[in-house]
């Protein structure tokens, strides 16, 4: 199954926030977004979602602005960035995920998907409880469970780690990924910090000025592209197979400090 | 826990609750009942139980005056609560209400109109003079309403842009009912007033009939969207996400919302705080799922209208306050006490 976004432009007045997007992203793959602040990351997720126009988007030969609210909630799962946390326990939101399916009364083999669902992410202490209680680490997981049991074939996720702590980031990614090799998603995640992006993506995809920059595989990502995109001088490192990013001078001043 | 358990202990939880509510509402009835002129008479309740054999005055006062009368009353708060929940839900604003959208000033408007301009006018039917009052409240609700959702259209039917709206309009028909009372005659300015005051003395079967056929299919339509309101307390872009048409259901519920508060302002005025506190009273006990919240607050309404027009005509007796008066009077203390103690979870 393939994702395909065929010259998507965007304007609001005169001011252009995406300029002839062109990419394509296969299932099992994990593509991150990066840009700086206002390159039109999280629009580019809101097209795809749906929430802005979709004409130019396919998902294999579909044409995703011609589907209905409900067939394209079947298709796609979205966390977006900010979201109200309202006063409603885990299996209530858990069970939001199959309402696509089943609408006002949810069916036997829905409630064995949500018991199958809390057994993977290990919901079962946190069933009764008001998720507008939860921590920041346990709040995601139920939400990207109830977006998984939408069972998408896209999961577009923006921003879903900068409010945990490092373990709970790991976990995320980790389990980001494991998601999209195992059920053959196509993932697509807007992420700021570059270290996550090198070692959990696939792909890169580098936004700027609503523009895409570079588009490369990990792999071959090099220090001037960053350099090109943040405006910042940047150095990788590799070290026992690891690569690690670099920005600025930090070093130089440090020094320059000590030698006053 | 095992979800097999919880989902019972769920629907146990649920079940009581709303068990809960409707013996309350039984007992109020029963006690609306034996409640008269001569107060409350405990003996009464043996004769209501074979109503058929007692003498003629007993019957027809209870038949024709108290029975209609609380029904109207539990009817009332029902349409109340459902139309404050919806409102609620689908403007994710705990401060909105069934008059949010400037319903009660504009059916204060269209009764202003019937008993200001059309009792001057000489070609009134007698049958639509009957209704004449009731009949341009309602068509002036609704035409507040159609304005609401056109403008709405117009700023994709955001929550804050339409209640900017429903304030707007709101004052604008409050100032066009001010501007009829300044001049006409001091007893036609009483009398407008006086409509707004929401009285259900003026309760009759056909009425009754009436706020049953919008009530129950009301009740079905927006149960049956009740995963959309759950949907949308995270905001409208997780809700569509979730497989909600934003702007179509938020438009259909506006209307079924308004249906409801029209219909139950046209016949008995303005009965203000029901429809703002039944809501948050189930939130406070059930928590924010709309599958129950949305059927409880409406028995929620129709117990505390029941319970405010008994202490109406028990308050002050052998005077009978207008049930309105109460309710703002009582449920505007009730509501900071909650935000006071309950803030958080409101």
């Amino acid at each position: 199954m393939m994702l395909r976004i065929e010259n998507l432009s965007y304007a609001v007045g005169k001011k252009c926030l995406l300029d002839t997007i062109h990419t394509h992203v296969h299932s099992g793959e994990i593509v991150g977004i990066i840009g700086p602040n206002g390159a039109g990351k999280s629009t580019l997720l809101k097209h795809i979602a749906g929430i802005l126009p979709s004409s130019h988007i396919f998902l294999d030969e579909i044409e995703l602005s011609k589907l209905t609210t409900r067939e394209r909630a079947k298709e796609i799962a979205y966390l977006s960035q900010f979201a109200n946390t309202p006063s409603m326990s885990v299996l209530e939101v858990l069970e939001l995920g199959r309402r696509a399916y089943s609408g006002m009364i949810l069916t036997q083999k829905d409630r064995e998907m949500i018991h199958e669902s809390i057994h993977h992410f290990n919901l079962a202490p946190l069933l009764e409880r008001n998720i507008a209680t939860l921590s920041g680490g346990e709040r995601q997981k139920v939400l990207i469970a109830g977006a998984l049991l939408q069972e998408p074939k896209v999961l577009l996720l923006d921003e879903p780690i900068s409010h945990l702590d490092p373990k709970n980031q790991l976990e995320m990614l980790l389990a980001m990924r494991h998601v999209t090799q195992h059920k053959a998603l196509i993932t697509l995640i807007v992420l700021h910090d570059m270290q996550h992006a090198i070692h959990y993506t696939h792909r890169l995809l580098m936004l700027k000025e609503g523009r895409i920059i570079h588009d490369t595989p990990t792999k071959s990502l090099e220090a001037s592209m960053l350099q090109t995109l943040f405006d910042v001088k940047t150095s990788l490192h590799v070290h026992n197979g690891h690569t690690f990013v670099y920005y600025g001078h930090q070093h130089d001043e440090v020094h320059g400090v000590h030698h006053h | 826990m095992s979800i097999h358990l919880l989902y019972r202990k769920r629907f146990l939880k649920r079940f009581l609750i709303a068990f809960g509510f409707v013996a309350l509402i039984v007992l109020l009835l029963w006690v609306a009942l034996i409640n008269g002129a001569s107060g409350l008479v405990w003996s009464d309740s043996v004769k209501l139980l074979h109503l058929q054999s007692e003498p003629e005055a007993f019957r027809v006062i209870i038949e024709s005056i108290r029975l209609p009368r609380a029904l109207a009353a539990l009817l009332v708060g029902m349409l109340l609560g459902l139309s404050g929940v919806a409102m609620q839900g689908v403007l994710h604003n705990p401060l909105a209400s069934p008059f949010t959208l400037g319903i009660s000033q504009a059916a204060g408007f269209g009764a202003a109109f019937a008993i200001i301009v059309l009792e001057s006018t000489t070609f009134s039917h007698p049958l639509l003079s009957k209704f004449s009052i009731a009949l341009c409240a309602f068509v002036a609700s609704m035409l507040c309403t159609f304005l609401i959702v056109w403008i709405g259209k117009k700023v994709q039917m955001r929550p804050s842009s339409i209640i900017l709206a429903g304030v707007g309009l709101g004052s604008l028909f409050h100032s066009g009912t001010m501007f009829l009372q300044y001049f006409t005659t001091e007893i036609n300015a009483a009398a407008a007033l006086f409509w707004t005051f929401g009285d259900l003395s003026k309760a009759t079967y056909e009425n009754i009939t009436f706020l049953t056929l919008v009530f129950l299919p009301s009740l079905l339509l927006l149960w049956i969207g009740h995963w959309k309101f759950d949907a949308l307390c995270f905001g409208d872009e997780s809700a569509f996400n979730k497989g909600v048409h934003v702007q179509t259901f938020r438009s259909v519920v506006f209307l079924i919302s308004a249906l409801c508060t029209a219909s139950a302002v046209a016949f008995f005025g303005i009965i203000g705080f029901i429809g703002l506190v039944a809501p948050h009273l189930v939130r406070l006990l059930l928590g924010g799922a709309h599958s129950m919240l949305i059927p409880l607050s409406a028995l929620c309404g129709g117990a505390l209208l029941l319970g405010a027009d008994l202490l109406a005509r028990m308050l002050l007796y052998p005077s009978i306050l207008p049930v309105g008066i109460l309710t703002s009077f009582i449920g505007a203390p009730v509501l900071l006490y909650l935000l006071s103690t309950q803030g958080k979870r409101l």
